[in-house]
């Protein structure tokens, strides 16, 4: 029996368009002043991206674009910046669509910005510890990584909030962001 | 066409709903409780600089009242790391594209610490006060 995908060639389109944001967003996110921090961190505006593609394309998508996301930081910064890239990336989509699974789609966007925020940089974190990159200090670093995690979270989930009006005209937005 | 929807009506646009109060300010109480046990952990007036490349110790440098010098070690030519007389010691070149080691700025107490991830090399004060102790905080 074949299920017919719901999976429209726009939402594709839109895909593909959300990951270009994504990318475009990381490249503005370097021209602005660098958190103070020990170790990079990123504003993670890219992350804007994937949450509108997990709520209304779908996890597959927002998985895909983490995925792609991950191929293009190989390619431009190495492969360790790749994979610490997508061990963050798809760390934080699963526990960002977990978030709205169990909440019944009823999560809020600055609950799924905080929770993807906080989880990609210890998903990041986690891997630089899997490969035993470089032993930064525990104690010291997990409490950056979740204060930043928790202000750039609101940060774009800020944002995406902000862009509200201008997302109903592209979906039927039956859902309260 | 598009039914009207109520939920953006200029009356009641919330930020924030309790949940998120809530998820928001237990993550920070981890943080800042996690942030107070490592500040409590290091005073001390003795301070060592643990310089480590790829993971292994390259250098233990005595942060006592010193002449102002530069350091290079041979594993990685292209970073200078600079001793100050008060005892404190930063980053000042490096090759990495992201310059955040030297951006992080001089590091002078026990427990302050920065990183050069690029080139893998980490730069930590530990302070020294009988025991030591304060190497339980790194991975490993």
């Amino acid at each position: 029996m074949v299920r017919k995908s719901k999976f429209s060639s726009r939402d594709l389109v839109m895909t593909a368009m959300l990951f270009a944001m994504a990318i475009a967003l990381g490249l503005f996110e370097n021209l602005l002043p660098p958190l103070p921090t020990p170790v990079p961190l990123r504003y993670g505006l890219s992350n804007i991206a994937v949450m509108y593609a997990l709520l209304f394309l779908g996890a597959p998508a927002a998985f895909t674009m983490a995925l792609l996301k991950s191929g293009f930081a190989v390619m431009t910064r190495g492969l360790i910046a790749g994979l610490t890239s997508l061990s963050g990336g798809l760390v934080s989509v699963a526990c960002m669509y977990l978030l709205n699974r169990l909440s019944g789609n009823k999560a809020s966007i600055v609950a799924l910005g905080v929770t993807g925020a906080v989880t990609h940089n210890l998903g990041q974190y986690l891997f630089i510890v899997m490969i035993d990159y470089l032993r930064l200090p525990v104690l010291a670093i997990l409490p950056l990584l979740l204060i930043t995690g928790v202000i750039t979270g609101l940060l774009s989930a800020a944002l995406l909030k902000a862009a509200e009006p201008a997302l109903k005209r592209l979906h039927n937005i039956n859902r309260k962001i | 066409m598009a039914r009207r929807d109520t939920t953006s009506d200029k009356s009641k646009r919330v930020f924030m709903r309790p949940t998120d109060l809530l998820i928001v300010g237990l993550i920070l109480l981890v943080a800042l409780v996690l942030f107070f046990v490592v500040g409590n952990l290091n005073k001390s007036e003795v301070k060592e600089a643990h310089i480590f490349h790829e993971n292994e110790l390259i250098d233990v440098l005595p942060l006592t009242w010193e002449e102002e010098r530069d350091i290079v070690y041979e594993q990685q030519p292209k970073i200078t790391l600079h001793l100050y007389q008060d005892g404190s010691i930063a980053f000042v070149e490096s090759s990495c594209p992201d310059k955040v080691c030297i951006n992080s700025g001089i590091l002078s107490e026990a427990g302050d610490w920065t990183a050069c991830l690029p080139n893998r090399m980490l730069v930590q004060i530990v302070g020294l006060s009988g025991d030591e102790s304060q190497e339980v905080d790194l991975v490993g």
